[in-house]
């Protein structure tokens, strides 16, 4: 019983020091994403004038994962509801949140963003995104130091963690 | 709501559209525009009689206190109309409109951003819109069919419509371009390629290139091009029977127009005016009306109901039908 119980415990603490290391390998890889679908909008609004619904359903086609998913869903909503694009993306976070490993900070750039979009002519649109764009430059920076720092850190801190607690408790 | 009469209604705040579901069918069939402007009471216009909305949700012929339209609700109309995407439409509000879904209209007015020349270069706080409702009455050129083609050689006639504002000059020309491109005027002309020329997107009411309105099955329509280019490349390119335009008037058009008759191309066209003498004055129609490029000169008027017809001549002034005669429209 002590042993099944120490095992428990062992693979608990390993599997949280996993999921945190998960966190820190997929955030900057989203932060990514979001930079690409945010210069394939810039492109979007800038060449081709694409209507917003239009322009996030061609961009979730060209990028990969959750943030693909994010922008499609966007881009129906868009085409199918008569609310604001800001309300939208709340929405979309909140319905795609156990997949996105983002932190606030990131989702108030994006939400910041939402609010300012297609309200503007084409000038102040791609102002608006460049500075998100930039925003999450620094975000995906910082979030790629981390990852560096502390990715290993919790691959390795979970199971010694756990095998401490089991040597203690013995 | 989901009928065609209330095709309009996707455009509308919730509480428009419920309050536009307590009038009359009858009225709502005849609905011809929606005057929103901001801090100002919603004025409807019908068969020429004007409603407000009131606090009650009911529309009625008293202007209300209360009842004001909000930023909120011009910009609630602006979103649906441009799909969030106010910067897709920066070229057709620098024309001060918007073509939507349906062929519906909306006329902007706001505050105009001019660039370095003094040329209007963008419209900034929209504060006021006139939704105009895009109705295809389709057979409302049926009496005056047999007026407009040749019975000897079996050929359209090149057609002017004359009228005021507002008295479908445009819905006439819709039915007309409709029925020669079905080849539905005369048991033995059929179909015939019409090309239409729609240089402000009423005539076809296009939305993203795609007539909205009934324009026929053999018509090719060029969307947002200005007309005397259009008339043009259209002759050009798509080898038209009929070519049809609105609202001519410029020294461009009139030559344009010379060209297409002189390929061979039957024309039909708009303009504003009260009268054949009134036309006359005008240097531009004196010329096409010396060259005998129309053949047929209808004038329309409201007197009875839009389209109502008040004569019909020909190329040498001789009023073929003086008897004026509503249309069924």
């Amino acid at each position: 019983m002590k042993l099944f119980g120490s095992i428990c415990l062992f693979l608990a603490c390993t599997g949280y020091g996993l999921i945190r290391a998960r966190y820190y390998r997929e955030r900057p890889r989203q932060l990514q994403q979001l930079r690409l679908a945010l210069q394939g909008l810039e492109t979007e609004i800038e060449y081709a004038q694409t209507p917003l619904p239009v322009a996030f359903v061609r961009i979730a086609s060209r990028i990969n994962g959750p943030v693909a998913g994010l922008c499609a869903f966007v881009g129906s909503e868009l085409a199918e509801s008569s609310r604001a694009v800001d309300e939208i993306f709340k929405t979309a976070f909140t319905k795609f949140d156990q997949q996105l490993y983002l932190t606030k900070e990131d989702r108030e750039v994006i939400c910041l963003l939402a609010a300012t979009l297609g309200i503007s002519d084409r000038k102040d649109q791609l102002k608006h995104l460049k500075l998100a764009s930039s925003n999450l430059h620094q975000l995906e920076q910082r979030a790629a130091e981390d990852r560096t720092r502390l990715e290993k850190m919790w691959n390795y801190l979970g199971p010694l963690l756990g095998a401490l607690i089991v040597v203690l408790l013995y | 709501m989901s009928d065609a009469h209330y095709s309009y209604d996707y455009l509308l705040p919730p509480a428009w559209k419920q309050a536009i579901q307590t009038l009359p069918l009858a009225f709502c069939l005849e609905l011809e525009e929606f005057r929103v402007r901001v801090d100002l009471p919603l004025q409807i216009v019908a068969r020429g009689i004007s409603l407000y909305l009131h606090p009650s949700g009911q529309f009625k012929s008293e202007i209300p206190v209360s009842y004001k339209v909000s930023e909120q609700d011009i910009r609630y109309v602006l979103q649906i109309a441009t799909q969030s995407s106010l910067y897709a439409v920066e070229e057709e509000l620098r024309r001060g409109f918007l073509t939507v879904k349906g062929g519906h209209r909306i006329g902007v007015a706001g505050r105009v951003v001019l660039d370095q020349r003094g040329a209007v270069e963008n419209m900034k706080d929209i504060r006021f819109l006139n939704i105009r409702i895009a109705r295809s009455v389709p057979n409302v050129a049926l009496s005056i069919k047999p007026f407009l083609f040749d019975p000897v050689r079996l050929r359209p006639l090149s057609t002017l419509i004359i009228s005021p504002p507002g008295c479908g000059k445009t819905t006439m020309l819709r039915d007309l371009a409709r029925q020669w491109s079905n080849g539905t005027m005369h048991p033995k002309i059929k179909h015939l390629n019409v090309s239409l020329v729609d240089e402000r997107s009423e005539l076809a009411g296009s939305y993203l290139g795609v007539p909205q309105l009934d324009v026929g099955t053999h018509t090719d329509v060029l969307d947002g091009c200005p007309k005397a280019e259009g008339l043009m490349m259209m002759i050009r390119s798509m080898a038209p029977d009929v070519i049809v335009t609105d609202e001519i008037g410029r020294a461009q058009d009139r030559d344009a127009l010379l060209e297409a008759v002189h390929s061979g191309v039957t024309v039909l066209a708009t303009v504003h005016g009260s009268g054949m003498s009134d036309l006359a004055k005008r240097p531009v129609m004196q010329d096409l009306m010396q060259q005998r490029v129309f053949q047929r000169y209808l004038l329309l008027s409201r007197r009875r109901g839009p389209c109502t017809l008040e004569g019909i001549w020909d190329e040498h002034g001789r009023n073929l039908r003086k008897v004026s005669e509503e249309i069924p429209c």
